[in-house]
Parts: structure tokens; sequence; C-alpha cells
């Protein structure tokens, strides 16, 4: 074990090592679930099959729907089903368990801070997700369909650091709803509603472009967009130059919004939280 | 046939204590119907996206689109409904809580078919209802008898042809232990499928959903019929569209022998 390292005492090391031993043991615990992932893997390719034929219909019938090609709308169902599982778009009731079996006293006693303790958690998921979930399937997708990819390194940098913050902005929103369960016994609906909205105005359904425009002009004001529809803006190859750099602005303000609102709701929620079990 | 009755009557004394428990905790049920209503309405939206910027899809116009979604939605909303027992099965074979059902002098297709029963789905089951109805209202049709019956029955045999599948998915518990969420693409996907035209689809995926898997005739065919559409379901003859309740019950009869071989085959999970 080092003892001192720069600018890191040894008390800081110790602690990025324990978060890092999260992380990747979140990650080990996800992988050994094979079976769920192989199915979940199959129904995300089905249902990415369903939509590229819809979207197609759409096409074919002569709209010009929001200017899409053929290919970028390919590499939109794609990655659509590609990320559902990293960003876990449908919902996330893992912390919301825990306070109903009373765990989250272990949680909160831990010499860690408890939104990186989830967050740390989260990261490792999300990259068994994108292991054995999003590879695959693009790759499948790929084989199969006339996908439209960035043809330059930089548009990939770009594609990466923009999905990235939209990772965090998923999580810090996730965290945020799941506070829900501090103040109610059951808050599994009220928590649903709230993955459903932002699973819809981030894009996952239809790209935001092609709401109606009073949609658009309410959504455009929420960090929702920010946390699926731009980044794959920016792979499809619609977002590029001074548009992108201010996006990923925006998406950078939102991570920030988002975690205050977590930390805000994390201290009034501990006020309320009454321990269950025993 | 004193047997029957009695099962019958059983099941009706069962579902009913499912039914008050739920209702117990109110503003949970409200907030779960609520959510189940909304979580229907983004595939409704979805819709009403895409016909913002065409007026037909494959053949179809919005109306007869919407028909189409909303007996999607009330057929798989009424099998999950029923037969929500069946598709938390695994949870009842891991926890080796089947071990006593078998003791019991009841059958244990009634007992599990009977363990829930989810309220909480007559939101989607709504939603389906009430875009039907807006939808038939929108195109202006009025339905002559034999349409009502070829309609009810195509949500009451889809719904009978959707729990023979969830049946076959809880069947594979007794060896896989967890469930096969494969099936997934069968239910899930297939309620997604059936929303829309098959007219649309490749013709790999028409052929399966036609002569392999049947599900193109609890849904497809005998809206196509009664709206008189052309496409692959013109093609069909009349009379298919009359095909829901044959498909429904061989589909159940055939998941039935399914699960009855798997409970006679079933070795407890220990622990």
């Amino acid at each position: 074990m080092r003892t001192s390292s720069g600018a890191f005492t040894r008390t800081g090391w110790v602690t990025v090592r324990a978060y890092y031993e999260l992380g990747v043991t979140s990650f080990r615990r996800h992988m050994t679930y094979r079976t769920a992932a192989l199915a979940g893997l199959a129904t995300n390719f089905f249902f990415g099959i369903l939509r590229v034929y819809m979207f197609t219909a759409v096409l074919e019938s002569g709209a010009p729907f929001a200017a899409y090609t053929h290919g970028q709308i390919l590499a939109y169902t794609g990655w659509t089903q590609a990320l559902m599982a990293t960003l876990i778009v449908y919902g996330w009731f893992e912390l919301m368990h825990t306070v109903k079996s009373g765990e989250v006293v272990g949680d909160l006693c831990r010499p860690m801070n408890y939104f990186w303790f989830w967050q740390v958690k989260d990261l490792g998921r999300a990259a068994q997700a994108t292991l054995v979930r999003a590879v695959p399937l693009l790759v499948g997708y790929r084989l199969m369909f006339p996908v439209y990819l960035p043809g330059t390194a930089i548009v990939w940098l770009a594609f990466v650091a923009s999905l990235i913050t939209a990772l965090f902005m998923s999580f810090a929103w996730r965290f945020a709803v799941s506070t829900i369960s501090f103040w109610m016994l059951d808050a599994r609906g009220v928590m649903s509603l709230a993955y459903m909205v932002s699973w819809f105005l981030s894009g996952f359904f239809v790209p935001v472009d092609v709401f109606p425009a009073w949609a658009i002009g309410i959504v455009k004001y929420t960090p929702f967009p920010y946390m699926l529809h731009a980044p794959l803006q920016v792979v499809m190859g619609r977002l590029a130059g001074t548009a992108l750099l201010h996006a990923m602005a925006v998406q950078v303000c939102w991570l920030t919004v988002l975690w205050l609102l977590c930390s805000v709701l994390l201290r009034l929620g501990l006020r309320r939280l009454v321990i269950q079990g025993g | 046939m004193d047997r029957v009755v009695w099962n019958v009557h059983l099941y009706f004394i069962l579902i009913g204590s499912r039914i008050r428990s739920q209702l117990q905790y109110r503003v949970s049920f409200m907030s779960d119907v609520a959510a189940n209503f909304v979580a229907s309405l983004a595939d409704l939206a979805v819709l009403l996206v895409l016909f913002g910027h065409t007026r037909i899809l494959g053949g179809w116009d919005v109306g007869e689109v919407a028909i189409l979604y909303g007996l999607s939605a009330t057929t798989f909303a009424l099998a999950e409904l029923i037969g929500g027992g069946f598709d938390h099965f695994a949870q009842t074979i891991r926890t080796g809580n089947f071990d006593t059902l078998l003791v019991r002098p009841v059958g244990v297709f009634l007992q599990v078919l009977s363990c829930e029963f989810m309220l909480k789905r007559l939101g989607r089951m709504s939603q389906g209802l009430v875009v039907l109805w807006v939808a038939f209202r929108w195109k202006q049709a009025v339905l002559a008898p034999w349409q009502w019956l070829m309609l009810t029955g195509a949500i009451l045999c889809g719904a009978l042809f959707y729990i023979s599948l969830l049946l076959v998915q809880a069947t594979s518990c007794f060896w896989a232990v967890e469930s096969l969420e494969i099936f997934n693409i069968l239910t899930y996907g297939g309620h997604e499928m059936l929303s829309y035209p098959m007219d649309i689809y490749p013709g790999w995926l028409k052929r399966f959903f036609v002569s392999f898997l049947p599900m193109a005739f609890i849904n497809y065919v005998p809206a196509g019929k009664v709206l008189g559409k052309g496409g692959l379901a013109g093609a069909l003859p009349h009379w298919a569209g009359w095909l829901p309740p044959l498909v429904g019950v061989t589909v159940f009869m055939a998941a039935r022998a399914v699960w009855e071989y798997g409970v006679r085959h079933y070795q407890s999970t220990g622990s």
C-alpha cells in the first residue's frame, strides 16, 4: 500500500481504492447473471427490429420526418435499444428497496458518501450492461442493417464524452427520483411515473426533434433531451461544430443542477426517513 | 361437474381476497393504476407522433392503427390481469413455495392462477378500451353485430393466447429455476408488434407470426376483416377473422399439456 503519493494522503488513497473496489464488485456481481443478460439482449434486439420497420414505414410514406435518412433512423433504433440497459431508462428501484427493507441504515453508516456509494455501484452496473448488452447488440445490428456510423475519430470522442455525461445525468435523475421513497412507504407507482416521463422526453421512443413543435418548445428547457437525445444526435452526425459544443455545455450545466438537487433532496429526505424492519 | 363449479367458486373466493388486499393501500394502489395508465400512454404518444408526419402507415390510417393498438393493449392487459400468477411463477419455485401448493387438496393450476390478480393492469386495459372507443368514433363506424362479436372474440381469445405463453414460460421454471425471459419476446414483443399493421413488417416476420406462431390471428386479421382492409389481411379468406377462438383454445390446450408435464417432472429446489 502506498503511504503517500503526491497530493494524496494515505486516507485519500484508501478512499479512492474503496470506491474503485465497490465499482468492480458491482460489475462482477452483474456479470454473473448471464442468462438474464442474454434474454435481455434478445428482447432488445427483437424490439429493435420492430422499430426499424415502424420508422421505415414512416420514411417510405414520403414524410420529411425532420430530415432523418434511413441510415440515421437505423442508427437511432440501434443505439436506443443498445443503451436501454446501460442507462436503465425504464426505471431503477434498487435504492427504494433498501429503504423498504431497512438496509438503508447500514448503507448510511458506511464511511462513504451516500450518493457516491450508489453512483459507483451504478457505474459498475453500467459497464457490465454496455459490455454484454450494448456492444453485442450494435455489432449484430450493424451486420443486419446498413446503420449510419460516424467517420471521424473526433465525432466518436465527442459522442463518448457526451454519453458519459448523459450517464451521470441519468444516475443523478434516478437518485433524485429514488429519494421519494424517504417520504413514501410505497413509492413505486410515483417513481414509475417519473421514470416514464424521463424515458419518453429523453427521446427514447421517438427522437425529440420529431415531436410536435409545441412539445419541442417545452421539452428543450428540461434536462431530459440531454440524457439520451443529444449524444445520439452526435453519433448520427446531426450535431456538430458550435451546436455540439453548446449542447455539451448545457449537459454539464444540467448535471450540476441535478447534483445539487440530489444533495438537497437527500438532506431533506434523511430527516423524514423512517427505518423499516427490525 | 360439481368439481368444476366448486373450482370456479373457489377461484372467485381467492381472487376476491387478492382484490381486497390490493385495495388496502389506497394511495399506492391508485398511483400504481395511474402509472400503468401513463406507461401505456407512451406507446399511444409514439403512434400519434408518427401520424403527425404521415397520414398512412402500411396502408392503414391513424384511426385504424389506433384500433389495432387498442385491441392489443386491452388483450395484453387482460392476460396480465388474470395470469399474473404465472408471470411471477419463478419466485414461487425459487422460494420453494411450490411444494406447499402441491400438498394442498386443490389443483395446482387453480392455485397458481388465483395467487395473483393484478388490478393495476386495469390502468392499461381501460386505456386500450378508451382508445378503441375514440378510434371507432373517429372512423364514424357503426359496428354490425357480427363485427362486435369478431372483435370481442379477438380480445378474449387473444388474452387466452397470451396466458398460454405465460403458462409455458412458467413451466420452463421447473427446469431453469429462473424465469426464461426470452419469452418476453413473444409476450411483450408480440403485444408491441400487433399494435401496428403486419403489412409494415418483412416477409419472414409475417410468415412466422401467421404460420408458425399464429399471433396475427388474435388481432391483426380480425381487425382487418372488420375494417375491410386489403394487404395481408385482405389476402386471407373472410372466415380467417373467426379463427381467434380456435387459435386461442388450441394454444391454451397445448400450453396446459406442457404445464401438466412440467408439474409431473418437478423436483423441489431444496434449501
